[in-house]
């Protein structure tokens, strides 16, 4: 009698020809996303800014930059572009080499009048904490998935360790 | 978007305590879904191969973001889901797509200056950024912090009373 509960066998073949779709769909999005500008926010870049600032003064606007150094409440901030613009109303902490998200409105004189400023990197010393971090993220993935599964060479699959049939 | 540490941490510990009443969520299928919360950070390989590398080959715009996105997880879970047999794949798929899911949003959960998260829900919702609760920065290590304590309680709960 034919077990209708389990599925046939895939050849590998199949395998790969789903993997190929998911891969051109995942390709067609990644064109499509940045042909809509979908990751874009509704603020001039840095670029812009750079060159016609003065036509943008008055307007919200969102930049990231690295700090470059700090005066009482004020930041220098250097973000693409624009190799020094000062922040006005910061009370955070934060080191030179940090960096800053601000969300102001643009002012004259390369201002930004900050309402409010997130701290991405407290210091220059956050990047390394970062991948260190998710260097020994890595570690505990891999150890963990492969303390469970196995590499099959004959099908070219993972196999649960302690099966012999799958 | 968080380290790898954190989601991975977060994964483990949902799929701990879902396996309290899932009964088919079991050690492998825990190990299965923590490799899917490293899917969303599967974008960081725009660090080795710039996106406009790419874009002047296709002759196309192009990005490495989406595997950060609703649309993208859903497809490369589907893509690692090919490599378990075939009566694994239900469970490989559910398992990856809840991490990957998990992280999505774990990152949403972070604080952006303007109060709106990148666009994850694309290409369901194509520009949408969802407003978000700012709940902490990445280079915080109270977050991970926080995430390693309640890992340890849910590792005790599950080794003494289940």
């Amino acid at each position: 009698m034919i077990d209708t509960d389990t599925p046939p066998p895939v050849h590998l073949w199949t395998r790969a020809v789903v993997i190929l779709l998911c891969l051109v769909s995942l390709g067609g999005l990644s064109v499509h996303y940045d042909a809509i500008d979908a990751g874009k926010r509704p603020y001039p870049d840095t670029g812009t800014l750079d060159a016609e600032y003065e036509v943008h003064v008055g307007e919200d606007i969102v930049l990231y930059g690295t700090v470059i150094n700090r005066q009482d409440d004020d930041l220098h901030i250097r973000s693409g572009d624009l190799t020094d613009i000062r922040v006005t109303g910061f009370t955070g902490e934060v080191q030179p080499g940090g960096v800053v998200a601000v969300d102001g409105t643009l002012q004259e004189d390369r201002t930004i009048a900050a309402s409010n400023v997130v701290v991405v990197n407290p210091g220059p010393w956050a990047f390394t904490y970062k991948y260190a971090v998710s260097g020994v993220g890595v570690v505990f993935i891999l150890g963990l998935f492969f303390r469970s599964w196995s590499v099959s060479f004959t099908d070219l699959t993972f196999r649960r360790r302690g099966d012999n049939d799958g | 978007m968080a380290d790898l540490l954190t989601h991975a941490l977060v994964a483990f510990s949902v799929l701990t305590v879902g396996s309290w009443r899932v009964e088919w969520i079991r050690k492998p299928w825990i190990a299965v879904g923590v490799c899917g919360s490293a899917i969303p950070d599967l974008m960081k390989i725009k660090i080795l191969v710039d996106p406009e590398t790419i874009e002047s080959y296709l002759g196309l715009p192009f990005t490495w973001v989406t595997p950060a996105t609703l649309g993208g997880v859903l497809l490369l879970s589907a893509v690692i889901t090919m490599g378990f047999p075939r009566t694994e794949w239900r469970r490989a798929y559910v398992a990856l797509l809840t991490g990957a899911v998990l992280s999505l949003v774990g990152d949403w959960l972070r604080a952006f200056p303007d109060g709106h998260s990148d666009p994850w829900l694309y290409p369901f919702l194509l520009t949408y950024r969802p407003p978000t609760p700012g709940l902490y920065v990445t280079s915080d290590p109270l977050v991970l912090g926080v995430v390693i304590a309640v890992t340890t309680c849910v590792l005790l709960l599950d080794r003494y009373r289940f």
